[in-house]
């Protein structure tokens, strides 16, 4: 496996691709301070101080990353996955690989595998970036970088823990949807462009559908992966369901692996005829 | 109390029989140590179409196996089942004694193939790319005999070039590279001549003469150059519209058991012929004038005989041979390759 993984981020990490992956990566992060910089030095100092920690200082800056990077995988990750997964398709070298690593579920976990780290190496390429950029706020409002009081709060920690599980895990549903529709159409652009499709119907059907059917959604169910204070949440925002944490485990959990065997069995089934 | 000791010596025979059995069987040649390759009514179809219509044929080991046939005669369609990219509607596959079709994984390890015109991962260097491919096969290859795979190839100039910007003939030659990456029993090479220049060809063809005699793999071939297929199978089969026409050795193929005599008067040779080979089927031929007869290899010196004794003035006698486009136009019947 661990050759597998090695051969695809080999493919990914050479592709020229990656430059245009890095600039929009870059892009957005600048256009994200560039807001926040303007609404923060329009206030006065003492204000300006309180949302500079809130929002850039370590570690609370790791949840500002979390937001910039869910945004950026909103954007950029068909595109990465189907690149990843569509381009055996793409220039047929699936007629090369598979003679000589036949286990079609292998070399698919090996995909997703390297696709993750991939993924992980933007995250930390976004937080790089951020850091990098808010030393000048902080050199400019004369401010510390750090801002070890966001570590005393538990509820702090929890909310980061919060969004880190539902970013990853909307990351996770998000590729795997994307990996799906690449292998189910076998085409580099519908697996590029349809899932931000999926995603918009999946909120559209949670916004609009009764809450027993929005419930059997992944997606309705990423920001409740960890418990509050009781285990039983109420409903208190849009974005977390009336059920147990457990429960929403089982339903992406299920999902993600729903979705791989699926994918594992049309791979399983497909054939590479001639071209 | 006697019948019991025949009773327990006889069954002390027995296994002693049993076991001898064994041991003769393990020492006996396993059945793909002469065919590498066991194909039995291997069909495809799309549609209505037969693709592939109960092909059966055996490629022994350690040969160069061609196997030919006009475009669209099913070629690629059978190499792509024999290496598990298309399954069959129906038939057996045996690749090295082990059922292809179920144990597909343990034969990969064994073999390996250029299918059509090789097609490369973006961006990478041709050293990257037999990298990634040897991890695709679980193989660990260090820099240097990677390099040294190349240097074989005359590809070693390149080995950090990006394979986008290569030549179709460097892209086959590190096909073959790769293909040969982890020492594979058997090759499969379809259209490996494809895109190479003259002196290409004439290297390709003695790489696969020395895979074969010198390596002792056994090498499946598919190309449209007939004349370099000639040079260097062992063995052809020609397919057409899916199904075998014929299959033997380049021998049995070309051999055409004609005899070509030329010589003065001609008519006195046809009248020696038609006197001491009657029954046989000859034919004139023109410019120079001569006969073709339809005589056996033997027969020759007593052919000569007759003539002399005749006082006819021998110019030429030759066994005439077919080439092997001749026997691809009478199979085939088409001039359409």
């Amino acid at each position: 496996m661990f050759n597998l993984v090695r051969a695809e981020l080999r493919r990914i990490f050479y592709n020229r691709s990656n430059l245009i992956f890095s600039a929009i990566t870059i892009l957005c992060v600048l256009l994200f301070l560039v807001f926040r910089f303007i609404a923060i030095f329009g206030s006065d100092r003492a204000q300006a101080v309180k949302a500079y920690q809130d929002d850039f200082a370590f570690p609370a800056s790791l949840l500002s990353s979390l937001s910039i990077s869910h945004t950026i995988a909103l954007i950029l990750l068909p595109t990465i996955t189907a690149f990843v997964v569509g381009s055996d398709y793409h220039l047929d070298t699936w007629k090369m690989i598979l003679p000589r690593s036949p286990l079609r579920l292998r070399l698919l976990a090996g995909k997703l595998i390297a696709l993750m780290v991939f993924v992980c190496y933007l995250f930390l390429f976004v937080v790089a970036i951020l850091h990098i950029c808010t030393l000048f706020g902080a050199y400019w409002l004369n401010t510390p970088m750090s801002f070890t009081e966001f570590l005393g709060d538990p509820e702090n920690l929890r909310e980061s823990l919060r969004r880190m599980l539902s970013t990853f895990a909307f990351i996770f549903w998000y590729s795997s949807v994307a990996t799906f529709l690449t292998i189910l159409s076998r085409s580099l652009l519908i697996g590029a462009s349809c899932p931000l499709f999926v995603y918009f119907l999946c909120n559209l059907i949670r916004a609009y559908s009764p809450g027993y059917v929005s419930v059997v959604l992944a997606p309705t169910h990423f920001g409740n992966l960890l418990p509050r204070a009781e285990n039983i949440v109420p409903i208190v925002d849009a974005t977390r369901p009336d059920v147990w944490f457990g429960v929403s485990w089982l339903i992406v959990l299920t999902h993600l692996l729903g979705i791989f065997l699926v994918c594992h069995i049309i791979l399983k089934r497909q054939e590479f005829a001639s071209r | 109390m006697l019948l019991l000791l025949f009773n327990i010596i006889g069954l002390l025979m027995m296994w002693l029989a049993s076991s001898r059995l064994v041991i003769w069987c393990e020492d006996a040649a396993p059945s793909w140590a002469m065919n590498a390759i066991e194909i039995r009514s291997l069909t495809k179809s799309y549609g209505n179409r037969n693709v592939v219509d109960h092909v059966s044929f055996n490629v022994r080991s350690g040969t160069v196996f061609g196997f030919l046939g006009p475009n669209g005669a099913g070629k690629t369609t059978t190499i792509r089942m024999l290496l598990s990219l298309i399954r069959p509607d129906a038939g057996e596959i045996s690749i090295l004694g082990l059922d292809a079709r179920k144990q597909f994984a343990s034969v990969a390890s064994r073999i390996a193939a250029v299918v059509e015109t090789p097609t490369y991962f973006p961006n990478l260097s041709a050293l990257q790319t037999l990298r990634t491919l040897a991890d695709y096969a679980g193989i660990s290859m260090s820099r240097e005999q990677l390099l040294s795979a190349l240097d074989r190839h005359g590809l070693l100039f390149a080995s950090e070039q990006k394979v986008d910007g290569f030549s179709l003939g460097m892209k086959q030659r590190l096909a073959v590279v790769a293909a040969l990456i982890g020492d594979p029993e058997v090759v499969f090479l379809d259209e490996p001549t494809n895109g190479l220049d003259p002196e290409g060809i004439s290297n390709m063809r003695g790489l696969i003469r020395r895979l074969a005699d010198d390596e002792g793999r056994t090498v499946f071939v598919t190309s449209h150059l007939l004349a370099e297929v000639e040079h260097t199978c062992d063995e052809v089969l020609f397919l057409n519209d899916g199904r075998v026409c014929v299959q033997g050795t380049l021998a049995e193929l070309l051999t055409n058991n004609k005899v070509c005599v030329r010589g003065f008067p001609i008519e006195s040779v046809y009248r020696v012929v038609a006197r001491y080979f009657p029954n046989r089927h000859f034919r004139k031929v023109d410019d120079p004038p001569g006969i073709e007869l339809a005589i056996g290899y033997d027969e020759i010196p007593l052919l000569v005989r007759y003539l002399a004794g005749e006082n006819i003035d021998i110019h030429e006698v030759f066994v005439k041979s077919r080439t092997l486009e001749e026997v691809f136009y009478a199979v085939i019947g088409t001039q359409d390759i």
